[in-house]
């Protein structure tokens, strides 16, 4: 089923993937199903920020700030996605009570 | 449609038309007896067996047929059987010396379901092709047969079996091909297996540490000077740049998805039942091909061990789900074991030059 990702959720790396750095880019890969994806430098920063404490809001324009000659709502809508690849394929999860919290 | 079938389709038959080929190659892994005339022959199995054989593989998933040999054009069928397969709306893919095509054979495989035929030529000369292939005028021949098919609409490629005696041609065929417009350059370097057995003892084969320089080579300058020409170089996912991974086409063994089908009709593990006989699992003039498919133990166990056991560097690399040990016929063959580490990996992991960002625990 296709995840419908909300600016207010707040999204956390999956402990038990692995992330390896390489110079261009780094291999997010899941030793339990094998699942691998490769990520840009860009994909790096915005896994990264995926540590529990930022929204998807904050870290789209956390990234979209620094990539200021693509039109800002391209840049949004292919990190959402790439957010929701990440999600679909189990490397990130949200937190639902830091979403709950922050709305107080 | 069995539950097993549908989670492993059999999607590709690799047909070794004849164990004959009218060339010499010292490097060839199937060892194919030589027919010096270079006339039409026919191989043991009569093609209506194979044509059976094909019908009951499209039930459980057949899309692809590679016809290799020996060299396939040696049977004069041949034609038949593209003709056959192209109304089953099997997709075929060829892999010849080049030296037998001829305006009528290109002009029937145009006609046909024909994807691509892959000509095998080692060297950008008479020399360096000869020294290799063993038998005089097969350059010039190898060269006409693929102008031939690249005036046609058929997808086509050059292979080149890599050794130290032609690591200068490499830039040279990638110059014909792009010349000649032929679709991509594949480069495999020489394996361990059948003739090409004796490279290694002669210490003819390349080092880790020299594959991977040409490797970076490719990667970093040759691909570049070319705007049609896909190059590949033939080695283990784990040991490419990640910017290769990501940007071009990797040629890996889908070994989960394939059979053999010999030139005597033995069904095996791609062709190396050819050499090793442990790896023949039935023969379709007395075997239905589904059956061995779904039931036959050396399948089963192979599902259930790959990747899971592998051993090895290639148990702790991360690219074993879709890498899957690389060449499982090489590694048996080396080893006798289905499961043991795929040998250009294991050689990089014992000199030091596996990624170690590839490597889990
Ligand atoms: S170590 Fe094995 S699984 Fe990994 S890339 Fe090499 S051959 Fe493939
Ligand atoms: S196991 Fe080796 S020879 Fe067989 S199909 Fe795979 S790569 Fe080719």
């Amino acid at each position: 089923m296709k995840i419908i990702l909300k600016n207010n959720d707040y999204l956390m790396q999956d402990l038990e993937s692995i992330f390896r750095k390489e110079e261009d880019g780094a291999f997010l890969f899941d030793p339990k199903s094998g699942n691998l994806k490769y990520i840009n430098c860009m994909g790096v920063n915005i896994y990264q920020l995926c540590s529990g404490n930022r929204s998807v809001a904050d870290i789209t324009s956390l990234i979209a700030e620094n990539y200021r000659d693509i039109p800002e709502r391209q840049i949004k809508e292919d990190i959402k996605n790439f957010l929701q690849d990440l999600i679909e394929m189990k490397f990130v999860t949200i937190q639902p009570q830091i979403h709950t919290d922050k709305r107080r | 449609m069995t539950e097993n079938d549908q989670e492993y389709p059999l999607s590709t038959i690799y047909l070794y038309l004849t164990d004959r080929c009218n060339l010499r190659c010292s490097h060839c892994w199937i060892t194919p007896a030589h027919n010096r005339s270079g006339e039409n022959i026919n191989s043991k199995i009569d093609i209506k067996y194979l044509k059976r054989a094909i019908i009951d593989a499209k039930s459980i998933g057949l899309t692809c047929v590679k016809l290799t040999g020996g060299e396939p054009f040696l049977r004069k069928d041949i034609l038949d059987l593209i003709d056959f397969l192209s109304s089953n709306d099997i997709i075929v893919d060829i892999e010849t010396n080049g030296t037998l095509l001829n305006e009528e054979i290109v002009e029937r495989l145009n006609d046909s379901s024909v994807n691509q035929v892959s000509v095998s030529l080692d060297g950008a000369s008479e020399k360096s092709h000869e020294s290799i292939r063993k038998v005089a005028g097969c350059y010039q021949k190898a060269l006409d047969g693929l102008a031939l098919l690249t005036k046609s609409d058929i997808g086509t490629q050059i292979i080149m079996s890599l050794y130290e005696g032609n690591i200068s041609d490499i830039e040279k065929l990638a110059d014909i091909a792009d010349r000649m417009e032929v679709g991509s350059l594949k480069i495999n370097p020489i394996m361990p297996t059948g003739r090409g057995k004796d490279f290694f003892v002669n210490k003819e084969n390349l080092s880790i540490e020299k594959l991977l320089s040409i490797n970076r080579w490719i990667e970093e300058e040759l691909s570049l000077k070319y705007d049609s020409i896909d190059i590949c170089f033939d080695i283990p996912t784990g040991l490419k740049s990640l910017k290769s991974i990501t940007s071009s086409q990797l040629y890996e063994c889908n070994i989960l998805n394939i059979i053999g089908i010999l030139a005597n009709g033995n069904i095996s593990l791609c062709g190396i039942g050819q050499t090793e006989t442990d790896l023949v699992m039935g023969n379709i003039l007395r075997d239905d091909i589904c059956n061995v498919w779904s039931n036959h133990h050396l399948l089963k166990k192979l599902r259930k061990d790959l990747p899971k056991n592998l051993t090895g560097i290639c148990g702790r690399c991360i690219f074993k789900f879709r890498c899957l040990g690389a060449c499982r016929a090489s590694a048996y063959s080396l080893t006798g074991n289905l499961n043991s580490s795929f040998f250009l990996c294991d050689e990089a992991y014992k000199s030091g030059v596996f990624p170690e960002s590839r490597m889990i625990n």
